[in-house]
């Protein structure tokens, strides 16, 4: 009766692939830098993880730094993790599409477009699992929607609910 | 409590309170491949069939509006109303229906009383206390109406294992506290409050008491007078009733000098534009047309827990509490979260620093539904230093291979985050 929109077992390991479990246990970029010069807060309020991205953007605006802070499940914290190593040496137009693109392929509202690159790289990939579990979607965005936050330097919370 | 509707179909034995759970449709399916674990009361409980079955009857045989008409069936729209306001009454001991409020909820029936009894009483100089462990629908009302009257929230302190230390809470009571608002159980960690003591020492500085019992009145016999609270709240949907129905118990003569909450219809005897009289109880607090099918369900489901018998049911519930926690315990990684010496029917934790929305859905994916995060007790999960936790909760129809199911399913997450 339930069968049909339940995920199978492979579902679930698509979910929690090992390199999210790693990127969840051991995330990259991890903690506030110095000298940063643009930052953003987001939180889910229905699951209450806080996540803060810290940026700076050289003088060909160029990302140089990527990092972030906060907590989360594994998925926001791996989501995190993938973003900052994703992210860091892009140009900033060229990041700021890759997340359009991004976020709409985990919603599947949109197919991506442009930065089909990146999407298919193995490890942006990883974070695909969550497709298949509705109410992990936001917990896989909401760095990345803090991303934008932050090139805007938007001193406002970011949420996952509007 | 005093017992009513005695049927032949009344619980005699703690042994058959297991049939129960062919009552509960929502119970008997299957989630994502694997027969249904339901460990979520605490936030809903499951209807049984003899609620859905009455809510559907009165909706296809009695609807019409209540206490206007005269034809037939307002007769017996109001009938079925008043007869659960009735059943209500008895249920939790209360001296007579005058004194039993339908809301929508525990949160409406808390603010109900922050806005009519509190708020008239409030400036700068007053008081209100509340315990560190309470719902947030028992701290954002009273933290509204600070604000806009300049009164202060105090809160009483909780200790490690969960539970509200009785003594400080006690002394911080003094003639400036306006009222004292707190849970009967804690949602998050299913401590039970001493509200003997509490209510007693309140009652010396003549200050009254409101009980949050959403968590409370389907685990437990509760009589208001016994207690002697002057308010207590509970919510139809925790107590195998519909969402949208709730009581707010108020001692008589307290809610008849409270003014109206909300103005309209049902809670006035004339309206003129010179001014208005307003209904006598219960009426006056129950303005527009109320949740007649929603009151026809909490009615059915006052029946249900009646005839399973609520010692049963603590019974019931305790043994497998005492399971659940003697056998989180053995599951390396395991911490329990709440360890109150009296608590009922919920158990918090948490395993090694895996993220409580892991838990859940991995558990989720094996048919098993929990709850995770806050538990809407924000004040809580930051005492403990904790985002949040994974809960199980139970209610009359778990069994012993719920609990199983349960804890073999918690050996997977592990797995996955080994």
């Amino acid at each position: 009766m339930m069968k049909k929109n339940s995920p199978e077992n492979k579902s679930l390991k698509e979910l929690y692939r090992q390199l999210i479990i790693n990127h969840a246990k051991q995330p990259l970029n991890f903690g506030k830098p110095e000298n940063e010069s643009l930052f953003a807060e987001g939180i889910n309020p229905l699951c209450g993880d806080k996540i803060r991205v810290y940026l700076n953007i050289d003088e060909n605006n160029i990302i140089d730094k990527l990092h972030f802070e906060g907590t989360g499940c594994a998925i926001s914290i791996a989501s995190a993790s993938l973003m900052t190593s994703t992210l860091t040496n892009i140009n900033k137009k060229k990041a700021t599409q890759y997340v359009h693109d991004l976020i709409g392929n985990l919603n599947q509202a949109n197919p991506p477009k442009i930065s089909q690159s990146i999407i298919n790289s193995q490890e942006i990939k990883a974070l695909e699992g969550v497709k298949d579990f509705p109410s992990r979607i936001k917990c896989a965005t909401l760095s990345w929607q803090t991303f934008l936050s932050a090139l805007k330097n938007n001193n406002k919370i970011t949420t996952t609910e509007k | 409590m005093s017992s009513l509707l005695k049927t032949n179909n009344e619980i005699t034995n703690i042994d058959e309170i297991g049939l129960l759970r062919k009552d509960f449709p929502t119970i008997n399916q299957e989630i994502n491949n694997h027969p249904l674990v339901y460990l979520d009361s605490a936030a809903s409980s499951q209807m049984p069939n003899q609620v859905i079955g009455e809510i559907s009857r009165y909706q296809s045989q009695d609807h019409s509006n209540v206490h206007r008409g005269i034809h037939t069936l307002s007769h017996r729209a109001t009938d079925v109303y008043e007869t659960s306001r009735q059943k209500i009454c008895d249920f939790i001991n209360a001296k007579n229906t005058n004194e039993i409020i339908f809301t929508s909820g525990t949160t409406d029936s808390i603010n109900l009383v922050a806005n009519s009894f509190c708020k008239p009483k409030l400036d700068s100089s007053k008081k209100i206390l509340i315990s560190h462990l309470e719902h947030h629908s028992n701290i954002v009302p009273w933290q509204m109406i600070c604000e806009q009257t300049g009164a202060t929230l105090i809160v009483a302190p909780i200790d490690d294992k969960g539970q509200i230390k009785t003594e400080q809470l006690i002394k911080m009571i003094d003639s400036s506290v306006v009222l004292v608002a707190i849970s009967h159980v804690s949602n998050a960690l299913g401590s039970v409050t001493s509200l003997n003591e509490i209510i007693d020492a309140a009652h010396d500085y003549e200050i009254p008491v409101l009980v949050d019992g959403a968590q409370a009145i389907s685990h437990m016999t509760v009589d208001v007078q016994a207690l002697n609270a002057d308010f207590y709240a509970f919510s139809g949907h925790k107590m195998l009733g519909p969402t949208g129905i709730g009581i707010l118990y108020g001692k008589e003569h307290i809610l008849d000098e409270m003014p109206p909450y909300q103005g309209g219809g049902d809670m006035i005897l004339e309206v003129k534009f010179s001014g208005t009289v307003y209904n006598d109880l219960p009426y006056k607090f129950e303005a527009g047309t109320p949740n007649i099918s929603g009151a026809a369900g909490l009615g059915a489901a006052v029946d249900y827990l009646n005839q399973a018998g609520m010692d049963n049911i603590e019974e019931h519930e305790n043994t497998l509490l005492n399971k659940m926690m003697h056998d989180l315990q053995k599951i390396d990684g395991v911490k329990l979260i709440g360890t109150a010496e009296n608590k009922v029917a919920v158990q918090s934790f948490t395993i090694k620093d895996i993220h409580s929305h892991d838990i859940g859905t991995i558990l989720d994916h094996q048919g098993i539904a929990i709850r995770t995060g806050h538990h809407c007790a924000m004040p809580v999960m930051e005492f403990y230093d904790l985002p949040g936790t994974a809960r199980a909760s139970l209610s009359v129809y778990n069994n012993e291979n719920d609990i199983e199911r349960f804890t073999k399913g918690l050996n997977k997450v592990i797995e996955i985050f080994a």
